[in-house]
């Protein structure tokens, strides 16, 4: 059994770890950051398909959060997280929120300006840009549409870098901070998933770790530390926390964006490459509207959905593009380690005023598309109607229940909320675990609430300030 | 009874053609009869066939679109035709839900963002928006009222949904896309009530409706002429765009005042009173109550007796005073007079009491 | 992967060429094997339920061996059932399979 020893120990390598590892390396301390998953060549495989989810996905993109409905899940696992699989999207945390939390969370620093200021430097070691020229077809028929009801929209710019011939690469964080911090001496162990963290009182000393070898052969190994950064993520910090015996709100009030679907068949082809880029905000804060990936495989799962036969829609596929309704609920939801299995169990719960907000979501979305000249519009509801005409859609409020409705999120977030107000809190405004004087959670568990938007932006602003505020207590 | 003076604010043309949600409800009843006398065309929105014939009766100038206010085509009817510069009145609302709390998020919530919408897609000169004190919670003392000043505090499903209406009627004027008023209406009474509303005076007139502790506390209450008055100063008012409104009679009354008022509008309505003045009940069984209407409406459920018996408990008081001012509101009919209408209004229907 | 799953996915899948079948299978054979396991252990049971009662039906006659559309039929009838966990068992493996399916075919790999 091989160990290591560091002075800071990163555990996750998304968007969280990455800026912590950066951070922390270019200022000079020995940072090792553990990867659970392996190191996935950023263009091996097309966005979204099949081959990705196998590669970069935790359970093959087969999350689910238990409850009344289920609500489906997914998460990446490998070097550079979920950035690795996301759509890019980035939208900095809305400053109303940023103000809310502040004082119901008692989080120290957290003013708009100061958060900005962290946004900039963000923004300056990634490219965030929005589509140069035209918007692919999927998205310009969220514009379209919008435009037309005069419901207000916007493109959401995302962390994509263009060359000369316009030709998009998304900036992950195995194609940016990841390369940072290796450049500035930092260690990066793939295929190494931490069992628990091993603690001495009110201190973590290091890591027990099980190591997978490219020819397969399995290591225990543990890593010793003088500072851990868990970032694993929503579920996984807590998880590991959990396991590691550390349980005060750790892995409870934890937020999604429950999410409901929509495929729309439109009389002319639509793009199946890129994530609609724009965004409809005409009902926040509750509702947002926008496109996912369409892929054949997503628009057929869409298109069964509803239960009926979908062939004829199906061999238009090409025309068809999915499109969502996510909504800010008011239920949670918790993570829980459980002893003898490897994945904690992850349950959710959703309000009535939940479900109303997403037959509502589901309803302005109809709305918007067939504005946008779609013909056809297959809901993610068991027996629900494909509609072709406005009239049609009123029967989807009735129509979207627990029972029927096909649930999903890709954003988690607020399981170890960050704050002084101890009751409400796991760790303290800059991610300290309460309890403990140098374990620090620095990833989107952190997040005291569903932001409303992508919460990369969030994550990555929160991170630097973190570590800003860990090297000046030296 | 003398129409008293509105006091001199300044005032736009009432719409020639106006638009009601609601309008074969309680409110929307009073409210459609009213505007009927006054306006060209009054066109209505029922959610049955049923619904509708009693209203399109009431004169050529009302014109009734069958459906749901949450249905975006069924609005887009209701506006269809009625030109840019109608007015707009939305009292269509679940307070009481048949199958579950749901119905109060996509009613209230979901239909008010329908309207506002189309209101804003079709022009309107202004939507007047009828909220509740529900979004309010109960007073914090006894002795405190509620003005335009008092913070959120919504109480449970109803109170949410209330709430979040309020908060798009709000946007809607804030971001310059319609011009809307909020006016919240507390506990009313008056004619056209509901059948289920024919309990409330038997119960009182058999001496069995509960006096929650000693009775003094208070219940703001409107009657619904008070009320549609109300509705109809906010519609031209010129300060009122963007701003909600307390409306109600001209001050809040003691449960055991209104209890004692209706017995004696009863008898003088020449139906005798039995039983005791006042049955008491200890405010411990309230508070039992409104514990278990909480958890009931946390699992989706309502039973209204557990609701309006947690409620009697309180304190729910307004001030009128900024209508006054602002809209030149004044309540004409007072609690007595109130319920004398309302009693001789059921008998006249057909009601046992 | 159980048995009765194999006869699931197998029913599932309407295509009929070969090698996309087996590519299917061994797709969501791989998937199940990494789902979460109180997960697994769930659709596991299910399976073990479900695939008993088909064995039944099987023995007394009204299913006939083999007869890939009937078993078809009968989960696309579980996918309306009242019982919740019936109806999420057979959107997890229809979601599988729909997915592996398309996503697997010639021409999108091309």
């Amino acid at each position: 059994m091989a160990d290591l020893s560091t002075e800071v120990l990163v555990v996750g390598s998304g968007a969280g770890g990455a800026f912590t590892a950066a951070a922390l390396a270019e200022a000079g301390r020995t940072v090792l950051v553990v990867e659970e998953g392996p190191q996935v060549d950023p263009d091996a495989h097309e966005p979204f398909s099949l081959a990705e989810m196998v590669a970069k996905y935790r359970h093959h993109g087969a999350g689910a959060a238990i409850g009344n409905p289920f609500i489906a899940y997914a998460e990446g696992r490998c070097v550079g997280g979920s950035t690795e699989i996301n759509s890019g999207l980035y939208h900095r945390l809305p400053d109303h929120l940023a103000a809310e939390w502040q004082v119901r969370y008692a989080i120290d620093e957290f003013a708009v300006p100061a958060l900005a200021a962290y946004a900039d430097r963000v923004e300056a070691q990634l490219d965030v840009n929005t589509v140069p020229g035209a918007p692919p077809a999927s998205s310009a028929a969220l514009e379209r549409g919008a435009t037309k009801l005069g419901w207000r929209n916007v493109e959401f710019p995302r962390v994509f870098s263009y060359d000369a011939q316009g030709r998009g690469t998304k900036q992950t964080m195995s194609r940016t901070m990841l390369p940072r911090a290796l450049a500035a001496g930092a260690t990066l162990v793939p295929d190494c998933r931490v069992l628990s963290l091993l603690r001495r009182g009110d201190r973590v000393v290091g890591a027990r770790c099980r190591r997978t070898h490219p020819g397969g052969g399995v290591e225990r190994m543990t890593v010793h530390a003088e500072q851990l950064f868990v970032c694993g993520g929503a579920v996984h910090s807590p998880a590991l926390l959990q396991r590691s015996g550390i349980w005060r709100n750790i892995g409870n009030g934890l937020k999604m964006h429950p999410t409901i679907k929509l495929a729309a068949r439109f009389p002319h082809p639509v793009d199946h490459g890129d994530v609609p880029m724009h965004r409809v905000t005409e009902f926040s804060p509750f509702i947002a509207i926008g496109g996912s990936a369409s892929r054949k495989g997503q628009v057929a799962l869409a298109l069964a959905d509803t239960g009926a036969p979908y062939d004829e829609a199906m061999a238009d596929w090409e025309n068809i593009s999915t499109y969502y309704a996510a909504i800010r609920s008011e239920g949670s939801g918790r993570v829980l380690a459980v002893r003898g299995l490897r994945a904690p169990v992850v349950t959710y719960s959703l309000t009535d005023a939940d479900l109303s907000r997403l037959a509502r979501g589901l309803v302005h979305l109809g709305e918007l598309l067939l504005a946008a000249g779609a013909t056809e519009l297959h809901p993610s509801v068991f027996g629900g109607r494909v509609v072709r005409r406005l009239d049609e859609i009123g029967s989807w409020w009735d129509q979207v229940t627990r029972q029927h409705s096909s649930l999903m999120t890709v954003h988690l977030t607020s399981s170890i909320r960050m704050g002084e107000n101890r009751a409400l809190t796991g760790a303290d405004s800059y991610g300290r675990v309460w309890g403990y004087r140098n374990l620090r959670v620095n990833d989107a568990s952190l997040i005291p609430d569903a932001p409303g938007v992508n919460p990369q932006a969030a994550i990555m602003a929160i991170a630097t300030r973190n570590c800003d505020q860990f090297l000046t207590e030296g | 009874m003398t129409e008293p003076r509105p006091a001199d604010v300044p005032t736009s043309t009432p719409a020639a053609a106006v638009v009601v949600t609601g309008a074969s409800g309680w409110l929307g009843q009073n409210l459609v009869r009213t505007l009927v006398g006054q306006r060209d065309r009054v066109r209505c929105l029922v959610p049955t066939d049923d619904a509708a014939a009693p209203l399109s009766l009431l004169s050529p100038s009302v014109e009734v679109v069958v459906g749901d206010v949450r249905d975006p085509a069924t609005v887009d009817r209701l506006f269809d035709g009625v030109g840019t510069d109608a007015a707009v009145f939305h009292a269509a609302a679940v307070i009481h839900p048949v199958r579950s709390t749901r119905e109060f998020f996509d009613v209230n919530v979901g239909g008010t963002q329908n309207m506002v919408d189309r209101a804003r897609r079709n022009g309107a000169s202004r939507f007047v928006h009828v909220s509740s004190n529900s979004p309010f919670g109960i007073n914090p003392t006894p002795e405190h009222t509620f003005t335009e000043d008092s913070p959120y505090n919504p109480y449970l499903g109803y109170g949410q949904s209330k709430y979040e209406a309020e908060q798009i009627v709000q946007k809607a004027n804030d971001r310059g896309d319609l011009a809307t008023v909020r006016v919240r209406a507390p506990w009313f009474y008056g004619p056209f009530q509901p059948p289920r509303q024919s309990q409330f005076f038997r119960t009182i007139r058999r001496g069995r409706f509960p006096l929650v502790g000693d009775g003094t506390q208070r219940r703001s209450m409107a009657y619904t002429d008070n009320l549609v008055q109300g509705l109809l100063r906010a519609e031209v008012a010129d300060k009122a765009p963007g701003n909600a409104y307390w409306v109600a009679d001209a001050r809040p009354y003691e449960l055991r005042e209104i209890l004692a008022t209706v017995r004696r509008a009863l008898e003088a309505e020449g139906l005798p009173t039995s039983g005791p003045d006042t049955l008491r009940l200890p405010r411990l069984a309230a508070r039992v109550a409104e514990r278990i209407d909480a958890l009931v409406q946390k699992r989706g459920r309502y039973l209204q007796p557990l609701h309006v018996l947690g409620e009697l408990n309180h304190t729910i008081a307004c001030d009128i005073s900024r209508a006054r001012d602002e809209l030149g509101y004044e309540p004409a009919v007072a609690l007595e007079e109130g319920m004398r209408n309302s009693i001789r209004w059921c008998l006249e229907h057909g009601e046992q009491l | 992967m159980l048995w009765f799953e194999r006869e699931v996915v197998g029913a599932l899948t309407g295509s009929t060429d070969q090698p996309l079948r087996s590519s299917v299978e061994a797709f969501v054979d791989g998937t199940l094997r990494d789902w979460p396991e109180h997960l697994r252990l769930g659709v596991a049971g299910e399976s073990v339920l479900l695939g008993a009662y088909v064995a039944v039906l099987r023995r007394t006659g009204r299913l006939a061996p083999g007869d890939r559309e009937g078993l078809a039929h009968l989960i696309e009838g579980w996918e309306s059932s009242p019982v919740g966990l019936l109806r999420s068992y057979v959107r997890a493996m229809k979601s599988l399979v729909v997915m592996a399916e398309h996503e697997l075919a010639p021409e999108v790999i091309g």
